[in-house]
């Protein structure tokens, strides 16, 4: 194939992902996906339930930690309870 | 025995702002005079929304493959609505078997009302198909009455047919899961937004002096 048909044929696939119409294929990185999901959470759900705006910043950082943080827990005590305690037991 | 208030709070409900956060994320908020709140809502709600979107492609919104995800997903409004419109009207096809239409020809569709719900029923065009409108003769009722529609439907790609392709590739396991994640996300956290719009928390008014007044706000967590 020649150089200009191997540019061609590259720039056609990369033309034949439309944005918001196809997937990512992010299939490798999936969990990483989760982080800006709890800091859009933390955006809409603060701005509704802080009383104050001027403390909004610092409690959005705080509450994106803090679902990030308990994610991290979840699946620390889902490997735990899976590889050790229910052996253990059963 | 304490003695009744001399004044009632104020209600607390805004039509609205109820009626604004429905339409649009945010909207509500910026409705009541609190435009902080509402952008910052919006971008929030429509971060997620279209997040989702840019991660599991228009799959993440269907409201016939995935009906108990969109009953969350429509909680964001119009704006998901529309997208399942597009994605139903646009881009599925109906899965009739029959020759593909030929250049000058048309191709042979037959299907009834019931197939039309059940084995032909609107679907994603899968990989090696492609997507086309063509005139397909349905039997109405028992089958006695047969009428010509023009409807979507999905056409195995032709040898030679090189540019020819699904309109939109359907995603799968992780990535659909986190993308119709990321929308359903959004729908709830929209529904908290309008129930603030719409029952904004009160605080009681302090005992009167002038100019202080309480403010209508959000409240703790």
């Amino acid at each position: 194939m020649s150089d200009s048909a191997v540019l061609t044929d590259s720039l056609v696939r990369t033309l034949a992902y439309t944005p918001f119409i196809d997937p990512l294929d992010l299939h490798g990185a999936w969990f990483w996906l989760l982080l800006p999901l709890a800091v859009l959470i933390a955006i809409a759900y603060k701005a509704v339930r802080v009383p104050d705006m001027t403390s909004y910043v610092r409690q959005t950082v705080l509450f994106s930690a803090q679902i990030i943080f308990g994610i991290i827990g979840l699946y620390v005590a889902a490997i735990v309870t899976l590889n050790y305690i229910l052996p253990a037991i059963l | 025995m304490s003695e009744p208030p001399k004044h009632h709070p104020p209600h607390g409900l805004n039509v609205p702002a109820g009626i604004g956060a429905m339409l649009f994320p945010g909207l509500g908020h910026i409705i009541r005079g609190e435009p902080k709140r509402g952008i910052m809502a919006a971008i929030g709600v429509l971060g997620m929304f279209f997040g989702g979107m840019l991660i599991g492609g228009i799959d993440v919104v269907d409201s016939r493959e995935d009906k108990w995800w969109y009953y969350g997903e429509a909680f964001v409004g119009p704006i998901a609505w529309g997208v399942d419109w597009a994605h139903q009207n646009q881009f599925k096809a109906y899965g009739i078997p029959g020759n593909p239409p030929e250049a000058g020809e048309a191709g042979v569709f037959k299907s009834s009302d019931r197939q039309l719900q059940s084995e032909h029923a609107l679907r994603s065009v899968f990989p090696g198909e492609r997507r086309a409108v063509v005139d397909v003769e349905v039997a109405v009722g028992n089958g006695v009455k047969v009428e010509t529609r023009r409807l979507p439907v999905a056409i195995p790609v032709q040898e030679g047919e090189t540019d020819a392709g699904p309109p939109n590739n359907k995603s799968l396991a992780k990535v659909n899961e986190i993308g119709t994640l990321y929308a359903l996300c959004a729908g709830m956290l929209n529904l908290i937004v309008i129930l603030d719009a719409l029952f904004p928390t009160l605080k009681p008014k302090l005992p009167t002096s002038a100019g202080n007044a309480a403010k209508d706000g959000g409240g703790d967590v």
